[in-house]
């Protein structure tokens, strides 16, 4: 247990002397939008004469090290802005403070054909960052859907069209983070999944990592989710106003004094919108999701810092008025608090507090349901270091800590109850040394190890965290990480339920081993130019004990879940296109995953062998925007039909059993050993901009499943009937900014 | 690009021919057995007749197995039963068949035997040999005879015109139970009516709930329970006692006679049968793949055992009369 604390100590300790040692000078800064102040993420500062550069992180702040003594020329770009050129003059020893406001537009100048971008990008091994442009662009069934944008990702996958959750290189749905601004969102979803409760209007910049994640995340195996959310207009009182069929939604920003607020909500009032997406199609769905964001600086409180606040709440209430019926209440509630400082030393930290609340309830009512509840409690304290050393290379480092509790009320489909009540500490510390130093190649080393652990049966205390680039010439990277991931929450959720309105959340119990998981990723990237880039990522994946529940718990001596192994691997192929007028993202992906269970191989519902994706979007004449998806995959593992069987229906009458009456049933076969066929679906979009004065007014019409093909989603157990996923359908929205 | 949108022009036109196409979702058929039978008594009887069918898996056309027609029924198995030590073995015996409601046009068939009622706790075992010469099996051990504690005795027949500030709102009624074991509790008022010159028996049960939605009742009455307890809301025992008389103008054309508390427990292996078999999560989730319990060694299906415990309660006739009846 000493060990590895010593050893992490040992790194902090070694590293401290050279934090006041400078050989060259730094510039730093932030870069935002002229327009409204907010951060611009994953922007280019690239310095012309030494063609060096770095990309600025998600809060907007970009750091150049080591730039030798004099004046240079530095240039900042961002596609769909202005670019712009200015004089700095750098001092050895001295820090210079460049912020940078960029207007929007489209005026890019000549000469930036590398840009520092391309630098500092290739370590982000597996990463995909999304921009609200790319959101926009997807055709939505009901609304516009960040994490509808994931399922385009190569090497995810989903089960269907109803829903939005998502499975990561084989993971399951419970292995991806869903963090917005720091801290995690646990449900992440409205109306039993088919839309994500997270508005894309409050969204500032979302970064999907699909593995090889460095030692800053942890908790999960598979991916993580990381949003941050806008700031609100810095410059002028707005207002944004839309509606589609399903919900309407509001948004209010502008400055306050030393910063800005933004405040955003959303709220159903039609949930006849849905009803394609379920075969019952009178459920009373009810959401709201709202965000609150408050901003504060002042130098003469504290130099270089950066105070926020924020709330994010969302709620499903599911209210039935048939007694008989069962009614949903699930809810989030998100408080953070975030101190973010530069200090005077290229060190630059961000301090995270947060609560995040989770509730969900099911009461049957007077009904046959089962009750169900589930409540979580997180409250993380994250502490969280960069610092730049003049050789360029870049040390991070951190300590992470969760307090956690969880409860589960639950009864299963065979009338057995289990409540479990649990709650513990996780701390981790962090430690990320990256080798910049060098032109061609980067190395990145790191350990994340558990303080303290929330499940009895870990595997191990020290997670490390490898990866490493290499240009091979300016145009093609190769990629290398490695990294081992341990996972102590699961949410129970029955892989046997492709619809299911109740996955809670649990600490790992006692009696069962806590997952892990090995990844190993290598990859190229292409780079042609600023507008053309090209791929590639071959991925293995260990998956150790597994957390499944036990579907064959007829009784109280069974266990409620059962541990399992796997693997995971495949290839992804990603193609992108991308200028102020035109993009389009080509996506491949081929993937296995399969679990063994008392040595019984078998795959997952989620094991898409081949997907295939395009998205594209090109603005036309008349400020009209024209944007088309097509998908297609190969079809979903299942179990097939291996005949029929009369089985007994034991009905209770008033006063006797009657025992003489047989139903038929479907015997199945080896679970999911045969496949779906081929799922495809053409998703097209329409959305007109008009601007009156200062007011905005965009007016859209999406048409989905464009020409009825007749995915199957699955086949009725009692019935036999074939129930396909979502047919044609057209849907519009307007929305109205002022 | 040009290239690109040639191809988006050739793929689209290809997919739109594409929209519907065959897929079956059927393996090989898995040539299986399914033997079922449930025994049960309430201890008063010296012997048992007990029934036990043996079918086989079948294909239809389609998917639908409702379009079956052809009965799956195997009859030449070698069919008998072990209880202390000594083997019954069963015969075939058919019968006429319901042709309007079953799916199956031919005569019912079903193997039958007859043994010594078992007492509680006894095993029985049952032995099925196919005519390819498989052998399935399977054993049960009969449940323990409930033993009832109630919260207030109705010495003199059942009222609610009790003290309900010292005995409350609800009349609760506990028994012993076995672990893996559901119970289903029952409480029946048992009562004549004459209509017609006509002497009919009829009966209703207690609900555990009475709701109430667009002016309308819906009564509410007790499912399955692994505790061994229930509780009749004496409120609902009145609105029992009023609902037989409801549009009924002479009101002592009712004779109440009694009210039956019975209590029926399932072995842990029907208890399980029940439960995969009836289980309702909600309404919304869509679950695929469940497994229907099954103890038959060799083949699927089930042998379960349950036992009927039952006490009788007189009615107060003061109570009784205040809803204008006759009390027997």
């Amino acid at each position: 247990m000493l060990r590895p604390i010593k050893a992490v100590l040992l790194i902090l300790i070694l590293s401290f002397p050279s934090f006041a040692y400078y050989a060259n000078g730094t510039i730093r800064g932030f870069v935002s939008d002229s327009s409204n102040g907010e951060a611009i993420i994953f922007a280019n500062i690239y310095l012309q004469e030494i063609h060096y550069g770095a990309a600025t992180n998600n809060q907007g702040y970009y750091v150049l090290n080591g730039v030798p003594e004099g004046k240079h020329t530095l240039i900042v770009s961002y596609l769909g802005y202005q670019s712009k050129k200015l004089t700095v003059f750098v001092a050895s020893g001295k820090i210079t403070e460049v912020n940078l406001r960029l207007s929007p537009g489209t005026i890019q100048l000549d000469e930036l054909t590398v840009s520092g971008k391309r630098i500092s990008e290739p370590m982000d091994i597996s990463m995909d960052k999304i921009t609200s442009r790319e959101i926009q662009l997807l055709p939505a069934a009901v609304e516009a859907d960040p994490i509808r944008m994931m399922q385009i990702s190569p090497g995810v996958t989903t089960t269907g069209d109803v829903t939005a959750k998502f499975f990561v290189r084989g993971g399951a749905g419970d292995q991806n983070a869903f963090l917005i601004n720091g801290a995690t969102l646990y449900y992440p979803f409205h109306a039993v999944g088919i839309l994500s409760a997270i508005d894309p209007e409050i969204i500032s910049s979302l970064e999907f990592s699909k593995g090889g994640f460095g030692p800053e995340y942890g908790g999960r195996l598979s991916s993580i989710l990381n949003i941050n959310t806008r700031d609100g207009n810095k410059n002028r009182l707005s207002a944004t106003a839309s509606a589609t069929l399903l919900a309407g939604k509001l948004s209010l920003e502008g400055p306050i004094p030393g910063g800005s607020f933004i405040a955003a909500g959303r709220k159903s009032y039609y949930s006849g919108a849905l009803k394609n997406f379920l075969r019952n199609d009178d459920v009373p769905f009810d959401f709201y999701d709202a965000s609150v964001k408050l901003n504060y600086s002042n130098d003469a409180i504290s130099s270089g810092s950066k105070f926020t606040l924020f709330g994010f709440f969302s709620g499903d209430l599911m209210d039935f008025e048939d007694p008989l019926r069962e009614d949903y209440n699930i809810s989030n509630q998100i408080y953070g608090v975030s101190w973010r400082k530069i200090w005077a030393d290229p060190l630059y930290s961000i301090f995270n507090f947060s609560y995040s609340g989770y509730s969900a309830d099911l009461d049957p009512n007077l009904g046959e349901s089962k009750r169900r509840n589930n409540d979580i409690s997180d409250v993380s304290a994250n502490f969280d270091f960069s610092y730049v050393y003049s050789n360029k290379d870049q040390f991070d480092f951190g300590l992470q800590s969760k307090f956690l509790s969880t409860r589960l009320q639950i009864e299963n489909l065979l009338g057995n109850t289990s409540e479990i009540e649990q709650s513990g500490s996780d701390i981790n510390l962090f430690g990320k040394y990256r080798f910049l130093r060098w032109e061609n190649y980067s190395f990145d080393i790191g350990i994340r190890t558990k303080l303290v652990a929330l499940s009895e049966k870990r595997p191990f205390l020290i997670e490390p965290r490898l990866a490493m680039t290499y240009r091979v010439i300016p145009q093609v990277m190769f990629k290398f990480a490695y990294g081992r991931y341990s996972q102590e929450i699961i949410a129970l959720s029955d892989e046997n339920e492709l619809i299911s309105v109740f996955e809670p959340w649990i600490i790992i119990p006692p009696e069962i081993a806590s997952m892990q998981s090995d990844h190993l990723i290598a990859g190229l990237t292409f780079i042609l130019n600023e507008e053309i880039s090209f791929e590639t990522e071959y991925y293995y994946k260990s998956l150790i004990n597994l957390n499944e529940i036990n579907r064959k718990k007829f009784d109280y001596r069974f266990r409620d879940l059962i541990n399992l192994d796997g693997e995971a691997y495949g290839a992804e192929f990603q193609f992108k296109y991308e200028n102020p007028s035109f993009y389009s993202n080509i996506g491949y992906s081929l993937g296995w995953v399969h679990k063994i269970n008392n040595g019984v191989r078998f795959a997952p519902r989620y094991d898409i062998r081949h997907s295939f994706n395009i998205l594209s979007g090109a603005k036309l004449p008349f400020d009209f925007q024209f944007s088309a998806n097509f998908q297609l995959r190969s079809g979903m593992p299942f179990t097939p039909i291996a005949g029929y069987f009369d089985h007994l229906n034991i009905i209770k009458n008033e006063t006797f059993f009657n025992f003489n009456e047989f139903l038929p049933t479907t015997l199945r076969g080896r679970v999911n050993s045969q496949r779906l066929p081929y799922y495809h679906r053409l998703d097209l979009g329409l959305t007109k901009n008009i601007s009156f004065g200062t007011s905005d007014l965009s007016l859209g019409i999406n048409a989905i499943n464009v020409y009825n093909r007749k995915n199957i989603f699955y086949f009725d157990p009692d019935t036999g009937e074939q129930i396909n996923m979502l047919p044609a359908l057209y849907t519009f929205f307007i929305r109205v900014k002022i | 690009m040009i290239t690109f949108k040639k191809a988006l022009l050739l793929i689209i036109p290809a997919l739109l021919l594409s929209c519907e196409e065959n897929f079956s979702p059927k393996t090989e058929i898995k040539d299986t057995y399914i033997v079922t039978s449930v025994l049960g008594t309430n201890g008063e009887v010296n012997s048992l007749a007990v029934s036990v069918t043996v079918t086989r898996v079948y294909d239809v056309d389609g998917y639908d197995p409702y379009t079956n027609e052809t009965d799956p029924f195997v009859h030449d198995a070698d069919v008998y039963f072990t209880l202390r030590g000594k083997d019954y073995s069963a015969v075939l015996v058919s019968q006429p068949r319901d042709t309007v409601i079953s799916r199956y046009k031919t005569r019912e068939f079903y193997y039958q035997a007859i043994f010594p009622a078992p007492l509680p706790t006894e095993q029985v075992k049952l032995t099925v040999i196919t005519p390819e010469n498989k052998n399935l099996s399977a054993v049960t051990r009969m449940p323990r005879r409930s033993y009832f504690e109630l919260s207030y005795p109705f010495n003199s027949g059942i009222t609610t015109n009790i003290n309900r500030f010292n005995w409350g709102d609800e009349w609760r009624i506990t028994w012993n139970t076995e672990s893996g074991s559901i119970y289903f509790p029952t409480l029946v008022l048992h009562y004549l009516q004459e209509i017609d010159g006509n002497t009919l028996n009829k009966y209703i049960q207690v609900p555990l709930h009475i709701a109430n939605k667009d002016n309308r009742r819906n009564w509410i009455n007790p499912g399955h329970t692994y505790d061994g307890s229930v509780e009749f809301n004496y409120a609902n025992i009145d609105s029992v006692m009023s609902r037989i008389s409801e549009g009924v103008e002479d009101k002592s054309t009712i004779t109440v006679q009694e009210f039956i508390l019975n209590v029926t427990s399932f072995d842990p292996n029907l208890s399980n049968y029940y439960s995969s078999t009836n289980g309702y999560l909600d309404e919304l989730t869509v679950r695929l793949d469940q497994n229907i319990y099954s103890n038959i060694t060799g083949g699927i299906g089930i042998l379960g055992s349950y036992w009927e415990s039952a006490q009788t309660f007189n009615i107060e006739k003061v109570y009784g009369a205040s809803f204008g009846y006759k009390v027997r």
